[in-house]
Formats: structure tokens, sequence, C-alpha cells
């Protein structure tokens, strides 16, 4: 993602917008996320079937299991019917939303996401929030201060940080902080022997215990780029004549920062925000691999393995809804929070 | 009368890829109490520099400005302050309008706001009563309906409205100096001459000394009791508007004035003062206004004149002030006919 350039224009010339009109933008949005949808839900497809084996291949290669019970397993799931004909069964019955039921799961695909799709985003909030409270927090910081000492450690910090993947950066923490300190769990996402015997906030805690580590992994490089995003937003604020002006007045430096300087410099954040959503969903993929967090990364990795069409398409049509979706919200947000495109009932 | 305001050797340098630019060179005035002094000159001649860092406002860096500049005001050297002190004279004492309106107010701020933050900053009273003194400077500075505008965003008014906002912000803690930076310079004709009637009205309701920045000599000639005028970062030529507009004693000002375009005589073409400005980098040797002159001889390349006494009451950083027999007669440089 380039950071410099987030697409979105803020200077807000444009007309103002009635109740009418934004709920017309929405219908529209809507409509692209249905669009964006059947795009992924598609291409999904077809990669999955252009890849070598099946979900029963395994089993075919296995001495245990005889070829006849391999090819009736094949004909009960219609894996013997032509493509044309599965792709079409797949989305008809996707637009019924019926995802279909899971091979590697032997349950349908809906229940396996019930119970993980909270795992994963109590671990992408978790690292959204760590994310934009370092971000934002160093970045105004930084930029406050601009060429200080403070400044040009905080840029190298940054840059390492952004520069590290998140895989390497999940493992460091966890063979320093689990293994060797073991300050944090290694882990899991609840201890598996206290468990059954803590009360809701004995659990709460032992939750939040096993979140710190791979939200840590997660947010940490995600900070590091929104740092450096607001860094530069506020820079260039700094420069703006309403600051001057701030100034000018006579307000108190503190104000200046705080009132007027900032609020300008956090708009586009908002924005980025909605932006940082996918780059935070294949994250958690890879994080959920180290951290062993039963999440939806660590089940759709698990389901490519094994050739889990239903399993792998639904997790990516899932994302895209995700995606388009936080886009919408944040997109909503910062014009509310703007009082050049605020609409005007 | 003892000046209210008095600027002393300002220079005012910038680090720049291409060397160090000297915006504003060794300049000195004095703004007297009441009074109007205009401070005029070409785009880039360093006026708007001198109107900013008399509050400090030039980042620093790549701004820097030279420490032995003084700019006096009740006794104490304004630039040598900091912190609260220096708070305290901006828009308490000395405030200020800007050029642009639209980019000079905060767009995510409503205007009323933005006044009675002003006022909070410099006065002891709770939000109801700055919230009453904003509405009263609205008011005072022509807006219509104060009350129901003191919720509207920067956006949603026009460039009159903005600039009047702008003007109800410096005034609202009664300063006694207002600088006003090209204050009509954004905005339709129309709306410039109701905001000079605006100005010049408070300015004589509230006895304000105001210096006004401009290159419009139409403007000063109609409002200010004295014109400094600036060329390459130093002041030229100095003098009551009267006298100038009469009688220039400066070359660089008999050209701005030939280049004015003035409806009371008709003109076929302007005239232009030949070349351009120097580039602050690298100002040229001797008198500045040199290469462009059409009077100047091998004493002004060599050597640069100070403001030399012209007059009891003006000044002129010219060698023709001493050796006004060397003054070529009119050439090339006036194509206008009547």
């Amino acid at each position: 993602m380039d950071l410099a350039d987030t697409g979105r224009s803020v200077d807000g010339t444009g007309p103002r917008r009635g109740p009418l009109t934004v709920l017309r933008y929405v219908a529209g949005r809507l409509l692209q996320a249905v669009a964006v949808m059947f795009l992924v839900a598609s291409l999904t497809f077809v990669l999955l079937h252009l890849a070598p084996g099946d979900p029963f291949s395994s089993a075919s290669e296995s001495v245990y299991t005889s070829p006849d019970v391999v090819k009736q397993m094949r004909q009960n799931f219609g894996l013997d019917q032509p493509i044309r004909v599965q792709y079409r069964l797949y989305l008809s019955n996707l637009a019924r939303g019926n995802l279909g039921y899971s091979f590697s799961q032997s349950r349908p695909v809906w229940d396996a996401f019930r119970e993980r799709v909270p795992n994963t985003l109590l671990l992408a909030i978790a690292a959204l929030a760590i994310d934009f409270a370092v971000g934002i927090g160093l970045g105004v910081a930084q930029g406050s201060r601009s060429g200080s000492r403070i400044d040009r450690w905080a840029t190298i910090a940054t840059l390492t940080l952004y520069s590290m993947p998140v895989f390497w950066l999940a493992q460091v923490l966890m063979v320093v902080f689990g293994e060797k300190l073991g300050w944090w769990p290694t882990g899991g996402i609840h201890d598996p022997v206290t468990w059954a015997f803590r009360s809701p906030l004995g659990r709460s805690a032992d939750l939040l215990w096993h979140l710190f580590l791979p939200a840590l992994a997660l947010g940490l490089v995600g900070a590091a780029g929104t740092a450096r995003y607001q860094r530069a937003q506020l820079l260039e604020v700094i420069q703006q004549d309403y600051v001057r002006t701030a100034r000018a007045k006579g307000l108190a430096e503190r104000v200046v920062l705080w009132r007027h300087a900032l609020r300008n410099a956090l708009l586009p954040t908002i924005t980025l925000i909605g932006l940082s959503l996918p780059a935070l969903l294949s994250g958690a993929v890879l994080v959920e691999t180290v951290f062993a967090w039963p999440g939806m990364g660590l089940l759709t990795t698990d389901a490519i393995a094994r050739r889990d069409y239903p399993l792998v398409t639904g997790a990516a049509v899932l994302a895209g809804a995700l995606v388009v979706l936080s886009n919408l919200v944040a997109d909503i947000l910062a014009h509310a929070a703007d009082p050049r495109t605020r609409s005007i009932a | 009368m003892t000046p209210l305001l008095s600027v002393r050797n300002l220079s005012v340098s910038f680090a720049t890829p291409r060397g160090v630019a000297r915006a504003v060179d060794d300049v000195s005035f004095d703004l007297l109490p009441g009074e109007t002094l205009a401070l005029v000159g070409e785009s880039g001649c360093g006026k708007t520099v001198t109107a900013l860092s008399l509050l400090k406002l030039i980042p620093e860096p790549p701004g820097r400005t030279d420490p032995r500049s003084r700019v006096e005001y009740a006794g104490t050297n304004v630039l040598a302050l900091g912190g609260e002190a220096l708070r305290q004279v901006r828009g308490g004492q000395i405030a200020m309008v800007f050029q642009e309106p639209t980019t000079s107010l905060n767009p995510v701020l409503t205007v009323g706001s933005q006044i009675a933050e002003t006022v909070r900053a410099h006065r002891e009273t709770d939000r109801a009563g700055a919230r009453e003194r904003a509405v009263g400077m609205m008011r005072l500075a022509g807006i219509p309906e104060p009350e129901e505008r003191y919720g509207s965003y920067p956006h949603q008014l026009s460039g009159g409205l903005k600039q009047r906002i702008m003007i109800a912000i410096a005034l609202s803690c009664e300063p006694r100096i207002l600088i006003a930076d090209e204050p009509t310079t954004a905005l339709d004709v129309t709306i410039q001459a109701q905001i000079i009637e605006l100005l010049s009205d408070l300015r004589k309701r509230l006895g304000l000394a105001v210096l006004l920045i401009s290159h419009d000599l139409g403007l000063v000639a109609g409002i200010a009791d004295r014109v400094a005028v600036m060329y390459a970062g130093r002041i030229v030529e100095e003098a009551t508007t009267a006298d100038l507009f009469a009688r220039p004693r400066h070359p660089y000002t008999e050209g701005l004035l030939q280049a004015a375009p003035r409806v009371d005589r008709p003109q076929a073409a302007l005239a232009a003062i030949p070349g351009s400005v120097p580039s602050a980098t690298a100002w040229p040797s001797g008198c500045r206004f040199h290469p462009r002159c059409p009077h100047a001889w091998d004493r002004c390349i060599r050597e640069e004149p100070g403001l030399l006494q012209a007059g009891a009451t003006r000044s002129s950083r010219c060698w023709l002030v001493v050796e006004p027999e060397r003054r070529r007669p009119a050439t090339t440089a006036v194509t206008g006919t009547a």
C-alpha cells in the first residue's frame, strides 16, 4: 500500500450531500460489494480447481481406501460433474447463503466459520487498536518535533519495523518473550489445563494474556506504517495557513497543535483504518499459523492444503465482504468527521 | 511622537538549495500611534516576510532572523520574547489579517469558535462570554445575522465574509496594531472596496495603528498616511503618501507609479520596469536596483547608498539625492501617451 497517497481528496470542495444522496451512495457501494464478492468467489473457485488434486486425492492414494469408495464420495459431492456445472451450483448456493459442506471439517462451512471468525476478529481488532494507538501516538510525537533526536530515532525504528515480514516478527516475539523470557504463552488461545476451572473474569484475563503476542506482532508492523503516515500528515498540516493564523491569534502552542493541527491531520487517518483491514486479514493468516491461534487463517491454510473447495472459497468471500464493508464504514466516518463533506440535512 | 512599534535592522534569511536567500535585509521603520503605514513593493521583495517576522511567525528553520534585529513594542523587543509573553503580544497587542481568507481559517472548526477561542486566549471569560463577544465582533465586522453565522464552517461562507471573520478575529482582543498582509488581494473588486472601507472605518473607531502590506498603489494612495517602498529586501524610499505620489524620489518608485493603471489618466499602454526582480540568493552589487535603473552610473554599481534624507519627512536609497544632476531625461521608460 502506498502510504503517501490514500487516493482520497480532503480538500472537500464537492457538493453538499442531502440524506437521500447519502442513501443512494451507500446503496451504490453495497451493490459494488456484491460485485466484488461475486468476482472473489469466481476467482477463488477457478484458481482452486486449477490446482492439482481434489478433496479426495489423498484418500485415493491410500491403500486403506478402495477406489470404489473414493469414486462414490466424488459422486456424492458432485465432484465428477463438469466444472461448469459445479461452478453454477456453487454460485446458486452461495446466493442463497449456503456456503456448502466442508470436507476437511466434516461439517457445514458456516459452522466452522461461526467458531473461528470471532477469534480472528478479536485478533484483528486488537491488532488494529495497537496499530493506530501506537502509530498515531508515535507519528504525532514525531511530527510535532520533527528533526529532533526522538524523531530521528523513531524514524529508524519505524522503518526497520516496517521492513519486517509479519511472520518473522511473530517468530522473534515468540522466541524472545514466549520461550526465553516466558512472559507470555507461545501459542494457543487459552490455557488448556486451567481454562475449565476459571471464572469468567479469569477466562477473559487468560484470553488477553494469550492474545497479547499475536496482536502485537500483527499490530506493530502496521503501527510503523501508520506512524510514518501520521508524521507526514501532521508535518503537512503544520505548514498550512490556518496553523499560522492560530499562532498569530496568540493561542498556546498546545492548543495550536491539538485543536488546530491534529484535527485536520487525523482526518485522512480515519480512511486509512478501513484501508488497513485487508493487510491485517492477510497478516492474520501468518500470525495465526505461528501462534497456533484458532482463527480463520489457520482454518483456511489447513483447508487449502486439503483442497477443501467450499471452505476456501467461503473464506475468500467472507474476507472480501469484510474488506468492502470496512472500507464503506471508513468512508462514511471520514465524511462525517469532515464538516466540508458532512451531509447537510 | 513616540513610535508605537519600532523596527530596527530587521534581517531575515532562508536556507534554500541554491544558497542563503536574504529575503529581508536590514529593514528599519517606525509605526506611529493611530497611523497607517503602507509597505509596498513587487512580489518577492520581502514585504510579507517583514510582516510575518514582526510576530515571529516565520518558521525557523528554514528561516533565520538575524539576532541583531529588533522589534520594539512597549519597551520590549518582541523578537526576544517567547512562550507566554509572546503569546500575549500575538493577537492581544499586535494582530494580523492575512492574504488568503480561505486557507487562513481552520476548515474543521466553526468560524464563531475561531473568534471565541481568540477571546478566551486573551481574556478571563467563560464560554458564554467569549461567544457573546465573538458575535459582537462579527456584527462589528459587518457580518449579517451573526448569531446564525456563528456555527458556520468556513467553506459555507463567501471570500468576503471569510475575510470579515479574519478581521473579527484580529480585532477581538482590542489590539493596538493591526498588520494587514494584502487583505484584499484574493477578493473580487467590489468586495475589496467593502473590506477596505471596513478596515479604515474600524481603524478610526478603535484608534488602531495599521501596517498595510500591499502591491496595490491605488489602495495605498486611498488609505495610507505614510508609505515605505521595498525592493529586493530593502526599504528604498519612505515618505508621506502625498509626497510619494506627487514626487517620487527613487527611480524604482517612479517605475512603480508609471506601471500602475490609472482611471483618471487614460493611457494607451502601461509602462513596465525593464528587467526582473533579482534572486534573493544573489542580490546585485552596489545599489540593488542598478541593473534595472535608467539613471545608473558607475557609483551605483560599486557602492550601495544608505537611506538618504531627501527632505524633512522623507528618505530615498538613491545616489540621485546627492547627485541630482546625474538624472537622465525620461526616455523609453514611459511609453504611455495622453
